[in-house]
């Protein structure tokens, strides 16, 4: 039973529907036909008692004269009736006197003359019965297994001579019913047929868009967050009301899913700059101790070719290494002035060579007027960084544009550029040291530039933008103090 | 070692840059006092009148 209970509302709420029909549809139709069989017998009983009465009427003086051949002759009349109208055609008619002896029968076979009714047989005892408790005046019914009696009085000026009864078969009867009961079946079919499916259209509709949230939502308990709401549902009930809540939720979780990776990235850069800073410092000593020490070497003199080429390979050796360090610990506290308009006019002369070489277009779109209170040193290796990453990767004779914007306590700088995209392995890495795209880059012109913009308190962001590629620097910048 | 004499005190913790630089210094003819350490520097200095510091850190 409570795998019914278990079903999908995608058929539970159909069949439950269509149970429902159908029941109301049996009960009206039960009804329909208790009420069709009732009236039918109404009417045989109503003209049966007519017929009794008028025959009654008729045969009244022929049994007060105690003539049997006139009396059958009355009460044969409606046998002979044209055939056809067969419901009001009686099967037998018989005439009883006060004693409830045969008079006369229109068979005499089966109800012979003067014979006592209840000696008859079949349902003619219950029928004595019945009209030996009936008051004097009354018409009598009874309803026997085969036949259907009604018993009218042949009475006259409050004299009674006796009853005459009127003997429906069933048989006529019931066929009227069936073809009665026929029709309303075939009505109720018919509302079936046509309830049925309207029914089942409405239960799947409206158990569809359920089905596909709860799917939904099962999708997103398997740790699946991305999933959108399932379909548009326009309408403002409760379903309405729960899509909309659904799709709260699927916002907020996709929220704090990208802040904790934001977090977990921004984490992992900041390790990676604690762990290289410390590293750098420790390599800076021993190697400044090297470098000296080489260069004492040197100017102490007398060493042969040999020797002096040995000290000079390890010495530049020495001098790759210092610049790599150099460039990892990025010191953002130093002493610098502030940056103004024509600093970008220097970067501009400073990136035409590499900018000729590959023939890009640099475009600088500045609002700058005044100074910005920001190290120039700083926000020049920013812009540079950044420039040169766009021109390298910049399509040929393509244009490299970049935005400088003096807003409210704040420095926004983009650079666009068009040509091939990140990869996506790249992307999630982008700002990590020697997670480099290029060939003969360093790896660390990107860490670089995030460790001086997370220094300087703001936010540096790479977008793909269908064909171009941007990178959005925010720094906090107030009032020059 | 006279109080006239100009030395020079070198603080450096780094084994590497204190050895190569009091070399560089005795090969200028500079005399020179390493300390890898603050404290014992400012004890030296205590002791002794220097004109000139050199420190690194």
């Amino acid at each position: 039973m409570r795998r019914w209970f278990d079903l999908s509302f995608r058929y539970k709420v159909p069949l439950w529907g269509s149970a429902l029909i159908v029941i109301a549809a049996l009960a009206v139709s039960a009804a329909f036909m208790a009420q069709a069989y009732d009236d039918l017998r109404r009417d045989l009983v109503d003209s049966s008692a007519s017929l009794g009465r008028a025959l009654a009427r008729n045969v009244f003086p022929a049994m007060l004269n105690d003539e049997v051949w006139r009396a059958f002759e009355i009460i044969r009349a409606p046998l002979s009736a044209t055939p056809g109208d067969s419901t009001v055609q009686p099967e037998i008619l018989l005439a009883l006197d006060q004693r409830q002896q045969v008079f006369v029968a229109t068979d005499p076979v089966a109800a012979p003359l003067s014979i006592q009714m209840s000696e008859i047989g079949g349902d003619y005892p219950a029928l004595a019965r019945q009209l030996a408790t009936a008051p004097e005046t009354a018409t009598v019914e009874h309803i026997g297994e085969q036949h259907l009696y009604v018993a009218v009085p042949i009475a006259d000026d409050g004299m009674r001579l006796g009853t005459l009864v009127v003997v429906h078969s069933k048989d006529v009867f019931l066929p009227r019913f069936w073809s009665v009961a026929q029709r309303g079946a075939l009505t109720g079919l018919l509302v079936l047929a046509l309830l049925l499916p309207i029914n089942w259209y409405w239960g799947r509709r409206m158990a569809g868009p359920l089905v596909d949230l709860a799917r939904s939502i099962d999708s997103v308990s398997e740790g699946v967050p991305h999933t959108p709401p399932p379909t548009d549902y326009p309408y403002r009930d409760e379903l309405g009301r729960l899509f909309d809540a659904y799709g709260l939720m699927v916002r907020t979780l996709q929220d704090k899913n990208r802040l904790e990776k934001e977090m977990i990235r921004s984490e992992r850069l900041a390790a990676i700059g604690r762990l290289s800073a410390g590293v750098a410092h420790e390599i800076n000593n021993p190697l400044g101790g090297m470098l000296v020490a080489l260069d004492n070497f040197k100017r102490r003199g007398g060493h042969d070719q040999r020797t002096l080429k040995t000290v000079a390979m390890i010495e530049r050796g020495l001098s790759q290494i210092r610049d790599t360090v150099g460039a990892m610990l990025v010191e953002a506290k130093v002493k610098s002035r502030d940056f103004g308009p024509q600093d970008l006019d220097d970067l501009v002369t400073l990136l035409a060579a590499e900018a000729r070489k590959r023939k890009v277009t640099i475009d600088i779109d500045s609002n700058l007027s005044e100074e910005v209170p920001l190290p120039a040193t700083l926000l020049r290796q920013i812009l540079m960084n950044l420039l040169l990453n766009a021109i390298q990767a910049s399509d040929p004779s393509a244009e490299v544009h970049c935005t400088v914007r003096r807003t409210d306590g704040a420095v926004v700088v983009e650079t666009f550029n068009t040509g091939r995209p990140i990869p996506e392995e790249v992307m999630s890495h982008l700002f990590e040291p020697f997670a480099t795209g290029k060939e003969n880059g360093s790896g660390l012109g990107l860490w670089v530039t995030y460790q001086i913009v997370s220094q300087l308190g703001g936010q540096i962001v790479a977008e793909r933008l269908e064909e171009t590629t941007r990178f959005r620097v925010v720094l906090p910048a107030g009032e020059s103090a | 070692m006279t109080v006239n004499t100009l030395r020079i005190c070198l603080v450096e913790d780094d084994e590497l840059m204190g050895e190569a630089l009091s070399e560089r210094f005795e090969m200028e003819g500079l005399a020179c006092d390493w300390h890898p350490r603050g404290k014992d520097a400012l004890l030296a200095l205590q002791r002794r009148r220097l004109c000139c510091q050199a420190t690194r850190c």
